[in-house]
């Protein structure tokens, strides 16, 4: 395997040694290019309390196109779709190498911090979204405790 | 190069069904849209022309375990389909299948079907005896 | 005590004249590589005019020329800056040379320009459209 790029080694250490708030991200012993991530859903939103795992994957072309990510705890939320991929700019064409892991994985939190049901991925969810909002978020929530690690039992402080 | 994942390279593959960028004469995609750990797929083959195949349509399982890519698939016609790598049961016996046989990382499912496809068509196979059409292996 | 030199070896250190911006600190890092702009691209095996800081003009961002060539060559890109993205210019620097890699940027940049304004023209000419079918 080719020598990992330093701007990758750097903002792995980065990431260990002064981690995101609410984010772990961990390489892969056997692919340093592929990361294990765990994410905290954002206070005040239908995913508050659970925690969600992720992967990460940094292609041969990275930092000129983004990286590769997706959920892997299941998730109601209209920017994703059952098989955890994610909707958002910043991951196909507004990405820019300006951005790192760090950020991109700050905009998924966002995303789950704020849902848009109009530039939809996962169309059903996003069509409960739109007609029921109340009711949407309450499956969210539901979904949170049932597939999702619970924030306090992973050891993080309340 | 480095090493893509096994989630990620699924993934890719998906999208390159989906988005119908694959080969026209083959197709396949998730047996199950809720399958996060994307192990079971579906596939199909349309039988290559001027051969006993002609105008056919098979039908397969494909299982991606969780050593998929660095080990091959396995591989499973449902429709019922005479040639010498297709066992009794429909499974494709690596050991008569090279692209099995010599797997390497960078193939993919459609590797696989076209590769298929391309026995079916050989000079060798093309006028195997088959049996009727619509049977399936059960 | 009589000194006589026999012999002597200059040492010289060199680093890219950067301007420093208003709060007095020059930007040290390739936004794209994140690697000091002394250091080496992940092309270069060494330092140097082989691969020269190409700074922007318009923007205030800096990049290593390997750097920029790369992130320009991807349509994704749309030939703006990584950083602020606003189209990406580049100055004109006395002694900048004219290497076949500066020529490589300069058509980059010319293609993404064409491509814009062919993407405006598409635009003008949907509207145009639209305005024929309101009028009907």
């Amino acid at each position: 395997m080719a020598a990992l790029p330093r701007r990758i080694i750097k903002e792995t250490e980065r990431l260990i040694s002064d981690p995101v708030p609410g984010i772990t991200a961990y390489p892969d012993e056997s692919n340093l290019r592929a990361f294990t991530v765990a994410m905290d859903g954002p206070d005040s939103s239908p995913y508050e309390h659970g925690v969600f795992d992720l992967e990460l994957y940094l292609p041969d072309d990275y930092p000129m196109c983004p990286p590769k990510v997706r959920f892997l705890t299941r998730i109601y939320h209209p920017n994703i779709d059952k098989l955890g991929r994610i909707c958002l700019d910043v991951l196909k064409d507004n990405w820019s190498p300006a951005l790192q892991i760090r950020t991109i994985l700050l905009s998924i939190q966002a995303l789950l911090a704020s849902p848009n049901p109009d530039d939809p991925l996962a169309n059903d969810v996003a069509e409960d979204w739109k007609k029921d909002e109340a009711k949407a978020i309450g499956v969210a929530k539901e979904w949170t405790s049932k597939y999702a690690k619970s924030h306090t039992a992973s050891g993080s402080a309340e | 190069m480095s090493k893509i994942p096994r989630n990620f390279k699924l993934l890719e593959e998906l999208e390159k069904g989906e988005k119908g960028l694959s080969a026209e004469s083959i197709s396949y995609g998730l047996s199950n849209q809720d399958d996060i750990t994307m192990t079971h797929w579906n596939g199909t083959i349309l039988g290559p022309p001027h051969s006993t195949h002609e105008n056919r349509i098979y039908s397969l399982t494909i299982i991606c375990d969780d050593k998929y890519p660095d080990k091959p698939p396995q591989v499973q016609f449902v429709s019922k389909i005479n040639l010498p790598c297709v066992d009794s049961n429909g499974y494709v016996n690596p050991d008569k299948f090279d692209t099995l046989q010599n797997w390497k990382r960078s193939y993919s499912m459609e590797t696989v079907l076209l590769e298929l496809r391309r026995s079916m068509a050989s000079p060798a196979h093309k006028k195997l005896h088959q049996p009727p059409e619509g049977s399936t292996y059960d | 005590m009589k000194v006589q030199v026999l012999e002597w070896n200059a040492v010289a250190s060199w680093h890219w004249d950067l301007k420093v911006d208003d709060s007095g600190v020059a930007d040290e890092l390739c936004g794209i590589c994140r690697v000091p702009f002394d250091g080496t691209c992940p092309s270069c095996k060494y330092p140097g005019t082989d691969c020269p800081l190409i700074l922007g003009d318009g923007c205030t961002h800096n990049f290593h020329l390997h750097c920029i060539l790369k992130w320009l060559e991807q349509d994704t890109s749309k030939g703006l800056c990584p950083m602020c993205r606003q189209v990406f210019v580049y100055k004109r620097i006395k002694n900048m040379g004219t290497s076949e890699e500066l020529h490589n940027l300069q058509v980059l940049i010319e293609g993404h320009k064409a491509m814009r304004e062919r993407e405006n023209e598409e635009n003008e000419f949907d509207s145009f459209e639209d305005d024929v079918r309101m009028t009907d």
